[in-house]
């Protein structure tokens, strides 16, 4: 089916413009843009009068958790959020079961993948055999393969020596390492922030000191070796300092920041969840992710880092969760969001706080993270990021102005555990389309 | 005394003192101090909980405790069944949810729980209709601890206000010292926390951008015992030492003992507190712990009035 969209505001971030026209796609491509377009029977059209068009999402970071977990997310389950969200393009963590640290389960996914993904899903390999952080997993390997990065995320890859060899290999390749950084001894037993709401529930924290120091580590190796070094969700505002000085002193490195880091701190965890309301202090489990949501200075410096482009993209994060995992006691409950529905219109919150401009919200969702992994250069991906004639057509339409509730019963992803539940948002996406397929669409004309 | 719906008490759970409200916090101490005279001389005490079914639900050892709230639930009347997790099922892995579901489900009234996670005792009682009752969750908090330790002071002083109180030991995994601190401060005391600096949590430092409630820092014990008019000693445990927080339970010792001689800068005839059970020679001098100044019985005695205080207070509100 062919599709003409309509009267459109199209921001393509890649020119910095901004321009009402029409969209053309036929057979999956753009095929023109300009204006007053006309089309024969078949074709689709959209009326996108007073909607924005901007490329389809691009996410660094998401858990799809299969093989191995599907009661947590599938690939089915989990592009439908991506989908929802506006996301056309997501790659996918390797903490599966099996992981993905060799050719065979890398072609299993990719079996899988092809079989029921709905939007683009790009796997990324692990850095080490299971994660272990004890041997290498053929990276190379993984490399000619097709995976996109390298990453044991979840842990810190601790052996120096290990993560000095991946990133030899990593470099040859020339793939990123996408490190979470988190010094695990520093972090033993710690369930959130360090800081006074840690102090008053009574729980182990996680010291920013964890983040700060593993980064450092980190940047040093990468200096070293000319690796291409990426630090996966940012959550202090030292550590943003750190990734400013070294891409001042031309270190190949970049970074994410996810939307709850953006927008929440630590004193999340104390607010009510969405099923009870007490009125002093809760366990808010939906707000346990690791790393933890910190104090408002390192949002404002993750912010200022968007802003100064010390942070390349906003990624999700997305770490679905079944409910029994979630709905348990605060120490016991697994860490993450699941946050590909909600990802956009927690950014949307910045925007109407004048905290980032909208322009700078789509550029971190769709071309900056492109150029930080060169996602482009990959082939079939050619053009990913932008809206140009002869492009795949991937594209999000968003309604800037749409008021709505983020309700748990509408989540699609299988994970419901989403600290921004029951959170008034404006702006929504409310069609997506993946190479000229309408994935997910709510507007009936 | 009369069973008699008390419109100002609004709580049909206790998780931690920070959900009181000082007016609740005197509702507690007078009812508590009608129940400490009636069992000092010896009088009847009408069963107000009479026929009602309250469940010790207890995940880690405890005896003193247990012991306590099974004494006030029997002085009120009340059947008091003890399910420790030695014969809970949770061993067996069922969770903490299924357990308080079965548990609500078995007529109980009032679930008095105790639990090693943080959070537990608010996350049981999203999970049912019946009134929990925090008998320790985690480090996070001792709520009926708190309640006695305060009537104590009160009781000697009248008032919490002004009242210099010197905390002293592992501050940072004791749900006693958290629990202590919000409401002795709440009442008006001034509070010192005093110990290894490993042992006090850094918020407690900065805690101009926090919520916390304001307090002294010190890591000198003399410094900290300075006038103090209360002195709560915490218990160490020793699995600290295996957790590197301190070189060893004698280097600790040597240096926050409670001793006659460093009790000579306190006040005189200051209060000496312990929550219990204690190390006599590790946190606190076989001397001074039987000394005059030991309140450490009578907390014993007044923890017993004040969980009285609290299930009437609760079950006579709680709709049934
Ligand atoms: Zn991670």
């Amino acid at each position: 089916m062919n599709i003409l969209i309509k009267n459109g505001q199209i921001i393509n971030p890649e020119e910095n413009q901004k321009k009402y026209s029409d969209i053309f796609i036929r057979n999956g491509i753009i095929e023109k843009i300009g204006i007053n377009l006309v089309c024969n029977k078949n074709t689709k059209i959209i009326n996108a009068k007073g909607l924005t068009i901007t490329p389809g999402f691009i996410d660094l970071h998401s858990h799809l958790r299969q093989p191995g977990f599907e009661y947590k997310e599938t690939v089915a389950s989990g592009t439908l959020a991506a989908a929802k969200g506006g996301f056309t393009t997501i790659c996918a963590m390797p903490n599966t079961n099996p992981t993905i640290d060799n050719k065979n389960s890398l072609e299993k996914l990719k079996d899988i993948i092809l079989s029921s993904a709905k939007v683009n899903v790009l796997p990324i390999g692990a850095i080490t055999v299971s994660r272990q952080g004890k041997k290498l997993a053929p990276i190379s390997t993984l490399s000619n393969n097709g995976v996109v990065a390298i990453s044991d995320d979840g842990d810190d890859l601790s052996d120096v020596k290990l993560l000095k060899s991946a990133m030899n290999i990593a470099k040859k390749s020339k793939l990123p390492i996408s490190q979470h950084c988190e010094d695990p001894i520093l972090i033993k037993d710690g369930h959130m922030h360090e800081g006074w709401v840690s102090n008053r529930l009574g729980l182990q924290g996680r010291p920013r000191e964890a983040e700060i120091n593993m980064i450092e580590r980190d940047i040093a190796i990468a200096k070293e070796l000319g690796a291409h070094l990426h630090i996966a969700h940012i959550s202090t505002k030292e550590g943003v300092m750190l990734i400013k000085k070294a891409k001042k002193d031309n270190i190949k490195i970049t970074a994410e920041v996810t939307p709850h880091h953006l927008t929440l701190t630590h004193e999340a965890v104390s607010k009510p969840a969405d099923f009870q309301n007490r009125k002093s202090i809760n366990y808010n489990t939906n707000a346990k992710v690791n790393p933890p949501l910190r104090e408002d200075d390192d949002v404002l410096a993750c912010i200022k880092g968007i802003n100064d482009n010390t942070i390349d993209a906003i990624a999700t994060d997305h770490a679905p969760h079944a409910k029994r995992e979630k709905e348990i006691e605060f120490p016991k409950a697994a860490p993450g969001i699941s946050g590909l529905e909600s990802a956009f219109a927690v950014g949307m919150t910045l925007v109407k706080s004048h905290s980032i401009t909208f322009e700078k919200l789509i550029s971190k969702m769709t071309i900056d993270p492109v150029n930080a992994w060169n996602l482009n250069k990959i082939h079939g991906l050619e053009g990913i990021g932008t809206i140009i004639e002869g492009n795949k057509a991937d594209l999000a339409i968003i309604d800037e102005n749409k008021k709505w509730v983020f309700k748990k019963d509408q989540i699609l992803s299988k994970g419901k555990n989403n600290p921004f539940i029951q959170s008034e948002f404006t702006g929504k996406v409310v069609i997506t389309i993946h190479n000229g397929n309408i994935v997910y669409s709510e507007i009936n004309n | 005394m009369q069973a008699k719906h008390n419109k100002t008490w609004k709580h049909k759970h206790l998780i931690d003192v920070d959900d009181l409200s000082i007016q609740d916090c005197s509702l507690v101490f007078q009812l508590a101090n009608k129940y400490e005279k009636a069992l000092k001389n010896k009088k009847s005490i009408s069963p107000i909980l009479k026929n009602s079914n309250i469940f010790n639900l207890f995940f880690e050892p405890s005896t003193r405790t247990r012991a306590s709230f099974e004494l006030a639930g029997k002085l009120l009347g009340a059947n008091v069944i003890n399910i420790t997790s030695e014969i809970s099922s949770v061993q067996k892995g069922e969770s903490l949810e299924d357990t308080i579901k079965t548990v609500s489900a078995m007529h109980s009234d009032i679930i008095i729980l105790r639990h090693q996670d943080s959070g537990a005792a608010t996350f049981a009682s999203m999970n049912t209709n019946t009134s929990i009752i925090n008998a320790g969750d985690g480090s996070h908090a001792h709520p009926t601890q708190a309640l006695t330790d305060a009537y104590t002071i009160r009781k000697r002083f009248k008032s919490l206000k002004n009242i210099n109180v010197t905390m002293v030991g592992d501050i940072e995994h004791s749900r006693v010292a958290r629990s202590d601190i919000w409401m002795l401060t709440k009442l008006g005391a001034n509070l010192t926390i005093c110990g290894p600096a490993s042992l006090i949590p850094k918020s407690f430092h900065k805690a101009q951008n926090s919520k916390l409630p304001h307090v002294q820092v010190q890591t000198n014990l003399k410094k900290a015992l300075t006038d103090a008019d209360v002195i709560i000693a915490l218990r160490m445990q020793t699995e600290r030492q295996k957790k590197k927080s301190i070189p060893s339970l004698s280097e600790y010792a040597k240096r926050y003992q409670i001793t006659k001689t460093n009790l000579q800068v306190a006040k005189k005839n200051c209060l000496l507190m312990h929550p219990g059970p204690k190390n006599e020679g590790v946190e606190i001098s076989r001397e001074v712990a039987n000394s005059s100044l030991s309140k450490i019985e009578e907390q014993v005695a007044n923890g017993v009035a004040i969980r009285m205080s609290l299930l009437q207070l609760i079950y006579t509100n709680s709709g049934k």
